[in-house]
């Protein structure tokens, strides 16, 4: 895999800089963004859950 | 009391600090986005190929902002774990734990970038040289903060542990990098400098300042992300919560 | 003297306590020279291949032995409420850290140092090279300590600790192996150690000064008494 990593130039570097980025990024935002929506989901339900309850 | 001052206190108050993360959070993402594209674009596409080093410098586009961050949300973290242990303050726990991730997950960027420029100018992926072997001390120093504050049952106490180590670390830090320097000084000289004689032409230099400002917004968006869910998590049987989501009708919208 | 008097208790104490379980205190050493025995395996067994990295594998070995000791450095004292009770007392607990750090140190830190010897032969270490490696280590393994009893205050609350400890250390031991391997290196060519000797010692100062302190806070963290 690095042999065809070197056989693709500079640029094949700078693509795999910018993928890895990327991957690194998303997995840093995606994982509590993630819970915080099914947090807030399940907050949210309770209170209705609340609510109808006071109703 | 002075506004500014008042601000900080306001922010200290978690429903408070929700609601100015909520409202600002989508500007902050937007804007790094925006940024880094432009930031990228111009570097990869518009700026010139390095006379010496041909098209692999454009790296540094990432690998140097992400260095930069590196060092800097270290000492963002480490100050925040000062204000959590000498006040107390929950939100500088949260913000400190925040702040740990974004740090690490930048040292690996620049890391993994710095290899990956290594190869077609230094011919190896890994030379001992003074920075690289820095930044990888500095992930160690990430994870030992990550761990030790995951390692306690109790988050509270797990931070205030955690930085106490963070404020280890950041005296270390310098001193590490000295000690590194000492041990071996094989890299080029320093390319970057703001002020004065730069070995840079402006096209090169202007995207790396874009992409600096871009981390920047980046790690601020991050920050309030990861703190937000935390303190959603910490507080979520407090009365305040309940205000904040229950409507849904005009809480919600987006979520 | 009567104020140094619960610092000098707890000395004693720690001193006596290993004195009385003398196993344990030669634990640090047999690990020393296990790893010797592999690291000389693996590298053949020849002083060509060996002489040339004795030095810094002493230096390696050291280090990891020393931090064996460190988990256990608390864990007594949390365990039987001795702890809590410095705590609630009206002793200061960074003078008790500097006891504790110097017991430590008396005990592993200049003991692995005094065996060195017995390393640097198995390693065939060049004899010129033996009294830079001594008092650099001396000067070193006493900051090392300091490094020492803020992990272990950090993570003596918690049921495991072993990798962890690890993780928070070893990072934090490299000016120390930089500049104690340096020395012994300087000599080995031909130049004066003083440098990279003065720069471990001012090194350990600074620790000795920050580390205490940072230890008994760490401490206070999970008691029940906040600050």
């Amino acid at each position: 895999m690095l042999a065809w990593l070197e056989s693709q130039g500079h640029w094949g570097f700078i693509h795999v800089s910018l993928a890895i980025t990327l991957i690194l990024v998303v997995a840093d935002l995606l994982p509590p963004w993630l819970q915080q929506r099914k947090l807030k989901n399940e907050l949210r339900a309770r209170a209705r859950r609340e609510q109808h309850r006071t109703n | 009391m002075n506004p500014v001052w008042r601000w900080f206190h306001q922010l200290g108050s978690p429903p408070y600090f929700y609601r100015f993360a909520t409202r600002w959070m989508p500007w902050f993402g937007l804007s790094a986005l925006v940024l880094s594209v432009i930031g990228l674009y111009l570097g990869m596409a518009k700026a010139p190929a390095d006379y010496l080093q041909g098209d692999s410098f454009r790296i540094i586009y990432i690998h140097v902002p992400a260095a930069w961050m590196s060092m800097f949300i270290y000492v963002a973290m480490a100050v925040n774990g000062a204000i959590a242990l000498i006040w107390r303050i929950k939100l500088s726990e949260l913000l400190f734990l925040a702040c740990a991730p974004i740090g690490a997950m930048f040292t690996a960027v620049t890391l993994i970038t710095g290899m990956l420029w290594g190869k077609p100018t230094w011919g190896a992926y890994w030379v001992w040289d003074a920075r690289l072997t820095s930044e990888l001390v500095l992930l160690f120093l990430y994870f030992g903060v990550i761990g030790l504050a995951s390692a306690y049952d109790d988050v509270r106490q797990g931070a205030r542990a955690a930085a106490v180590l963070g404020l280890v670390g950041v005296v270390n830090v310098p001193i590490i990098h000295f000690s590194v320097k000492w041990w071996n000084t094989l890299h080029q000289g320093e390319t970057i400098r703001i002020m004065g004689k730069s070995s840079i032409d402006s096209s090169m230099l202007w995207p790396l300042l874009i992409m600096a400002l871009a981390t920047k917004l980046y790690f601020v968006f991050a920050l309030l992300l990861r703190a937000r869910g935390m303190l959603l998590e910490q507080e979520r049987n407090k009365q305040w919560v309940r205000e904040v989501l229950s409507p849904p009708q005009i809480a919600g919208g987006r979520s | 003297m009567s104020a140094l008097r619960p610092y000098h208790a707890l000395l004693a104490r720690d001193l006596r306590l290993a004195f009385r379980r003398r196993a344990d205190l030669l634990l640090p050493l047999g690990f020393a020279v296990l790893v010797v025995l592999l690291f000389g395996i693996a590298l053949g067994g020849t002083p060509e291949r060996l002489a040339p990295v004795s030095a810094p594998v002493i230096w390696v070995t050291v280090l990891l032995a020393g931090f064996l000791s460190l988990d256990g450095l608390f864990r007594p004292d949390v365990d039987d409420g001795t702890l809590d009770q410095w705590l609630a007392g009206p002793t200061s607990i960074v003078g008790l850290m500097y006891a504790k750090a110097l017991a430590h140190w008396l005990l592993y830190g200049v003991g692995l140092t005094l065996s060195t010897p017995l390393l640097a032969m198995l390693l065939n270490l060049p004899a010129e090279l033996l009294p830079v490696m001594l008092i650099a280590l001396g000067i070193g393994t006493l900051g090392a300590t300091q490094i020492g009893i803020v992990a272990a205050a950090l993570t003596a609350r918690l049921r495991r600790s072993g990798i962890l400890l690890a993780l928070i250390v070893m990072p934090l031991y490299l000016p120390l192996l930089i500049f104690g391997s340096g020395a012994v290196d300087a000599v080995r060519l031909g130049e004066s150690p003083k440098a990279a000797l003065l720069l471990l010692a001012a090194q350990t100062v600074l620790l000795l000064t920050l580390a205490p302190p940072a230890a008994a806070a760490a401490l206070r963290i999970g008691s029940d008494n906040p600050p």
